[in-house]
């Protein structure tokens, strides 16, 4: 086991040097423009556009800027470790900005996880108890309907029904849970909704799917042939085995939307990883893009090695082979 | 600072733009205010060039933000809008000079009684002033517009490090500085306006040698300061940390200077009535405006969408929340000479005379947010001259095109071979355009597409994002034909800071300004590895740009820069103006006075007031 | 059935698009400003010569919807198929070869699923978009084309780890033992007894494949990166409708409902053909 996470751990610093690379040669090899020209003024003089590189670190050629990049990263900077250097936009350091905006994010998407297991779970099971029912087959067709929806419609078509028309729920935004708990659910619930109703949808139908596949096990028999009631034999059973690889791609999804709610918090303008990356990517602001890009990465891989640890533990089956 | 290069300084949130009506709003408001209160003001993102150090941001959002706050110049203004708000006054000058040695020497004497603000209190010399030009002269900080100067004696020998000082500035005492230049120049007093020349007190700037460091801890000469500069210790460069009411990605919290005395301003310029100004990050340009209605802000630094301004101006009684002035700026598409089918002048003038400039007009907003644009400069800045603002070479009904007499120009062109006044050849087909991805821009895409094509022009648009549009656009070897939705604003209100698009001088491979390339010479051209087409010949406004330059005389400078306006116009063709911005703000009810500052083209904060009780937390 | 149906009809509507607008008389880059926006540039609703409207530049929205079905059904079909083609040939040689090439292939596939997808999407879009030539020596220029190579870029390793592990499974399985025991040429193999058994598990991810490429347009033309304006698409109207949702509704409601019921239809057609295919999913 032990070699097992090592090799990974290996592997994922692999994934994150290739991948800040392949972001290293979009971004500043292909490049779309001269970033040091948003910082050279509107008349922008020749002196100035080499001085505004060297001050951006534009000046060296890009191999040379990317095992710089690399260097900073490992041993840290002037703002501190790990050395992420400053945006262009606003001179300030990335490190401490990283974290208030991750936190953001992850306010995002751990309510947003917390939502749809709470409607996707029992919908999940119902369904499998009862399979080709009213009950299932209406729950299926709405759910492939969740899923087929565009989040960015999703959320545009609630903050016009919930915002525009009925008033019933402040617009877009944030506001901190230490600020006022009142006004932060009542800003964050709309983005939730958005983020949860197509991930509702998905975990449904695989827990129906899992569900189905252990209620026909031989163990389940077993246990209903004990005389055991049937409610006990889902909750104690079949749902226990049917949730442990959910809880693993629930892992892997945290993970993924970490990076990937781009489109809900521009939206909602809730100011997470996301936000940033676009505005970091449109305004060519370098630096956001690679230390987003960095910790994004970093945080699929781990989180997809967490699951999959967690995955031999929990589950008999791995864990007997 | 408007549209293009204005999107790009001004950062992807501000859309200072807009651009507007001539007639509605504007003005100062009605009833005198009362001392105290907060002017709240929030904005979707500074965006500021230089980190807010005075010697390198080139933003006029900040240019507002130190003229009626915080930085006086020798030279100011009144603060107000309209012709009016362009006309010079003496600040830290005790009076405004007569220039000697055929404008090329200017001797100042400072007012007595201008101190700093706190930490460093002590009076304001004219060493101060001698030192922030040794600032924008020295390389590694950046001075973005340092090219105003660099006609000052001895200014070459300083940056390169070859003098200790600046030959041409010399200040035999406190209270006198005198500038030397090498060449005439009528409008130096306008440079001597900018931000970058106010004084600086070296005691604390040199421990800032690189570019925006200042701005975190700027020490006020105006009338109020940056929170936190009290307790800013000053012993050792050691000690000087950021000033607490500055963090450029949150806010900017002012409060007053205890050290300024109103004897040495004016009313004119500043009545300064509020206690505080903040100026707050609120990413969520929607939310900004809501808060304005809600009374929990009173003004934006970013104009409010039409969908916004239309809700509000159709109801009576708040309709006067809304402000706007002249933005002084042009909304314009850029031809560029050297490119088929651009290269043909004929061409050019059917393009100016088919454009629907009704139509992009109303894609910014409506006359509200813009008056039509018939030649370059904004009439204003001529001092709505009788001479020019009726002029309209292009005369259209309806501002909306006239196919008749497009057609007409486009059948003396070497692209209508049938001459059936349409171009059918393949130059003109699928022409290589950029534009920006502003709501805005793509608005102004089918407009524009729509008009050219009646003429036989089709374009391959391509939206880009801010930054990338205009570095693509400044590229010369991008060899762009077309740049559509560009914008320019002045510096200062003297037609120059417009005419310098135009001139040779001002086209380099990246970051050019001159898109249209007009005055490339066939030797320029090689050096910059572009062609001119066989057989066209690129005009040149250089020598009557020079001449007028250096012409001194106000109404003589004037009519000769009106004459080159309407020469362009005629007889280059390199654009289509068609937009004059209007700066649109929407401002709380708690706002009793609001003036709008037509030298920085944004609210006159030092003449603004709010009524506390009011305003909504 | 009524998916199948609507997707028919959808398909028909557009490429028949140039005769509706012939018939409304409203082509689908005609301004109709005057009539159609107010004094401030916006809008207006729905009327009986505008079934849904108009957009911001006051063109007749319902004409531009069924415009915006062509770039939808077409980026979703080839930007697929390019996926398949790459997602199913490597899939194939590194079922079969194993080994070293193997590895590699895999490796690459796990990195481009690591990729934030949106972000470099936005690079790619916006560094091609600056010279008239594009990238890659003027083989992608932006818009169209671009949006489906972007999309095939992204979509292939899934593909590509089905049809691998397929193509493992069977390499080992007896009955490919059997064929080769007999001596069958390997060429033979896997004509005569992969390929086949690899159709039903390729057939149902593409189509569930195209519903996502769908998606992945409308996402990018959303941020403003993909389709231009001039071209109508769904993603594109329903940026414009961000901005403009409080004062027009109708702008979110038509695209938007178009995009939902097409990417719907596909997705219970791919669900249809796995539930035919695959009869253990059909529980």
């Amino acid at each position: 086991m032990s070699r097992y996470i090592l090799r990974r751990l290996l592997w994922t610093i692999a994934v994150v040097l290739l991948v800040t690379l392949v972001t290293f040669v979009i971004f500043y090899v292909l490049p779309s423009g001269d970033p040091a020209l948003r910082f050279a003024g509107k008349q922008p003089t020749p002196q100035v556009l080499a001085q505004v590189r060297r001050d951006l670190g534009l000046n060296h050629n890009v191999v040379i800027q990317y095992l710089l990049y690399l260097k900073r990263l490992v041993l840290g900077d002037s703002h501190g470790w790990p050395g992420l250097g400053f945006s262009y936009s606003t001179g300030a350091a990335i490190t401490p900005q990283l974290w208030q905006r991750a936190q953001i994010t992850l306010q995002l998407v751990l309510g947003g996880a917390v939502l749809w297991m709470l409607i996707g779970i029992p919908i999940g099971v119902i369904s499998a108890m009862k399979p080709r029912s009213l009950f299932d087959r209406a729950s299926l067709v709405t759910g492939l309907v969740f899923i087929s929806t565009p989040v960015f419609w999703l959320g545009l078509m609630l903050l016009w029904l919930f915002w525009s028309t009925l008033g019933w729920l402040p617009g877009t935004g944030f506001v901190a849970f230490t600020n006022n708990p009142v006004q932060w659910a009542q800003h964050m619930i709309m983005p939730w909704f958005t983020l949860a109703l197509l991930f509702a949808a998905i975990y449904a139908r695989i827990i129906r799917a899992n569900m189905l596949d252990t209620l026909g096990e031989d163990y389940i028999r077993t246990a209903r042939a004990k005389g055991l009631r049937e409610r006990r034999v889902i909750t104690h059973h079949a749902l226990r085995a049917s949730i442990v690889p959910v809880i693993t791609l629930l892992a892997i999804d945290i993970g993924t939307l970490i990076g990937g709610t781009v489109i809900i918090e521009s939206i909602f303008n809730l100011q997470g990883l996301g936000n940033w990356v676009l505005e970091g990517a449109l305004n060519q602001d370098l630096p956001v893009t690679l230390a987003v890009t960095l910790i994004v990465t970093i945080a699929v891989s781990m989180l997809s090695l967490l699951a999959d640890i967690a995955y031999a533990y929990l589950d008999p089956r791995v864990r007997f082979k | 600072m408007v549209l293009g290069l204005g999107v790009l300084i001004a950062g992807a949130g501000i859309t200072l733009a807009g651009c507007g009506s001539s007639s509605s709003g504007g003005g100062s408001s009605s009833g005198s205010g009362t001392r105290g209160g907060t002017y709240r003001v929030e904005a979707t993102d500074f965006g500021f060039s230089n980190n807010f150090d005075p010697t390198g941001e080139y933003t006029t959002a900040s240019w507002g933000i130190y003229r009626g706050l915080l930085v006086r110049t020798l030279v100011g203004y009144r603060m107000t809008g309209g012709v009016a708000g362009n006309q010079l006054m003496p600040d830290l000058a005790a009076n405004l000079p007569t220039p000697t040695d055929n404008n090329q020497t200017w001797t100042f004497t400072l007012k007595s009684g201008v101190r700093f603000a706190p930490p460093v209190n002590r009076a304001i010399t004219s060493r101060d002033i001698a030192y922030a030009f040794e600032r924008i002269a020295t390389p590694s900080l950046a001075a973005q517009y340092g090219f105003y100067y660099g006609n000052i004696l001895g200014w070459d020998a300083y940056a390169s490090g070859k003098a200790k000082t600046i030959a041409g500035i010399t200040t035999p005492n406190d209270h006198t500085i005198t500038f030397r230049l090498t060449s005439p120049t009528p409008d130096f007093l306008y440079r001597l306006s900018l931000p970058a020349t106010g004084p600086i007190p070296k005691e604390v700037a040199k421990c800032f040698p690189n570019a925006g460091g200042y701005g975190r801890d700027l020490i006020s000469s105006g009338p109020y300061m940056i929170l936190g500069s009290a307790q800013l210790k000053i012993t050792s460069c050691a000690t000087v940390r950021p000033l607490s009411g500055f963090d450029p990605s949150t806010k900017l919290l002012l409060v007053r200077n205890p050290n300024y005395s109103p004897s040495t301003d004016t009313a004119s310029m500043r009545t300064a009535l509020p206690n505080a100004f903040s100026f707050v990050i609120n990413t969520n340009q929607t939310d900004i405006f809501n808060r304005i209605r809600a009374g929990l802000v009173d003004d934006s630094m970013s104009a409010p969408p039409a969908s916004i301004v239309a809700s509000i101006a159709a109801n009576a009684s708040q309709k006067h929340l809304i402000r706007t002035g002249a933005a002084d700026a042009t909304s314009y598409i850029s031809m560029n000479l050297t490119q088929a089918p651009f290269d043909d002048i004929y061409v050019r003038k059917a393009v100016n005379l088919i454009m629907d400039k009704t139509g992009l007009q109303q894609a910014a907003g409506g006359p509200l947010f813009g008056a039509i644009a018939t030649h370059i400069v904004p009439n204003t800045m001529y001092n709505n001259d009788s001479s020019i603002t009726g002029y309209d070479p292009y005369a259209t009904p309806n501002s909306a095109g006239n196919l008749a007499a497009a057609a007409a120009q486009m059948k003396l062109s070497k692209y209508d071979p049938t001459h059936n006044g349409t171009c059918e050849v393949a130059a003109c087909k699928n022409v290589f355009s950029v534009t920006g991805n502003t709501t805005q821009d793509i608005n102004e895409v089918p407009v524009i597409q729509s008009a050219l094509a009646k003429i036989g022009i089709t374009l391959n648009v391509r939206e880009l994002p801010p930054s990338a549009m205009i570095a693509t656009v400044s590229s010369v070897a991008k060899n762009v034909p077309l740049a559509l939705s560009q914008g320019w604003s002045k510096d200062y209100a003297d037609p120059s800071t417009f005419m310098t698009l135009f001139e040779s001088s001002s086209i380099s491979p990246t970051g050019n300004i001159n898109t249209s390339l007009v005055g490339l010479t066939p030797s320029l051209a090689s050096q910059l590895q572009i062609s001119i087409p066989k057989g066209v010949s690129i005009a040149s406004i250089d020598a009557r740009a020079q001449a007028c330059s250096a012409t001194a005389a106000a109404g003589v400078r004037q009519a000769c820069w009106i004459a080159l306006d309407k020469n362009l116009m005629e007889n280059v063709v390199p654009w289509v103006p068609y937009v004059s911005g209007n700066n649109v703000h929407l401002v709380s009810s708690a706002v009793t006075v609001w003036d709008y500052d037509q030298a920085s083209a944004t609210t006159a904060y030092s003449h603004v007031a709010v009524n506390p009780s009011k305003q909504a937390s | 059935m009524v998916a199948l149906g609507f997707l028919l009809g959808l398909t028909v509507l557009a490429i028949g698009a140039p005769l509706v607008a012939d018939l409304i008389g409203h082509g689908p880059n005609d301004l109709y400003r005057t009539t159609m926006l107010d004094q401030y540039g916006l809008p207006k609703g729905p009327s009986l010569s505008f079934l849904f409207g108009a957009d911001g530049a006051g063109r007749d929205l319902f004409v531009r919807v069924i415009y915006g079905a062509r770039v939808s059904l077409l980026v979703g079909v080839v930007a697929t198929a390019i996926a398949v083609l790459i997602g199913v040939t490597l899939g194939l040689v590194a079922g079969l070869r194993g080994g070293i090439l193997d590895t590699v292939l895999s490796r690459i596939s796990d990195v481009v699923l690591a990729m934030p997808l949106l972000l470099f999407a936005i690079g790619i879009s916006s560094a091609c978009s600056t010279t008239p030539q594009g990238c890659v020596k003027g083989t992608l220029t932006p818009g169209l084309n671009l949006v489906i190579v972007v999309i095939a870029i992204f979509s292939w390793p899934a593909m590509f780890r089905i049809v691998r592990a397929t193509t493992m499974s069977l390499r080992q399985s007896a009955f490919v033992e059997a064929s080769r025991a007999i001596g069958m040429s390997e060429r033979n193999i896997m004509f005569r007894e992969i390929l086949p058994n690899l159709l039903s598990p390729v057939v149902v991810y593409s189509a569930l494949l195209i519903p996502q490429s769908i998606l992945f347009e409308a996402y990018l033309t959303f941020l403003g990166l993909g389709i231009p304006d001039s071209t109508p698409s769904w993603g594109g109207m329903l940026d414009q409708a961000s901005q403009l949702f409080t004062v027009a509704w109708w702008l979110m409601v038509f695209p938007g409902v178009f995009l939902l019921a097409t990417v719907l239809a596909f997705n219970l057609v791919g669900d249809g053909l796995r539930d035919a295919l695959d009869p253990r999913s059909a529980q």
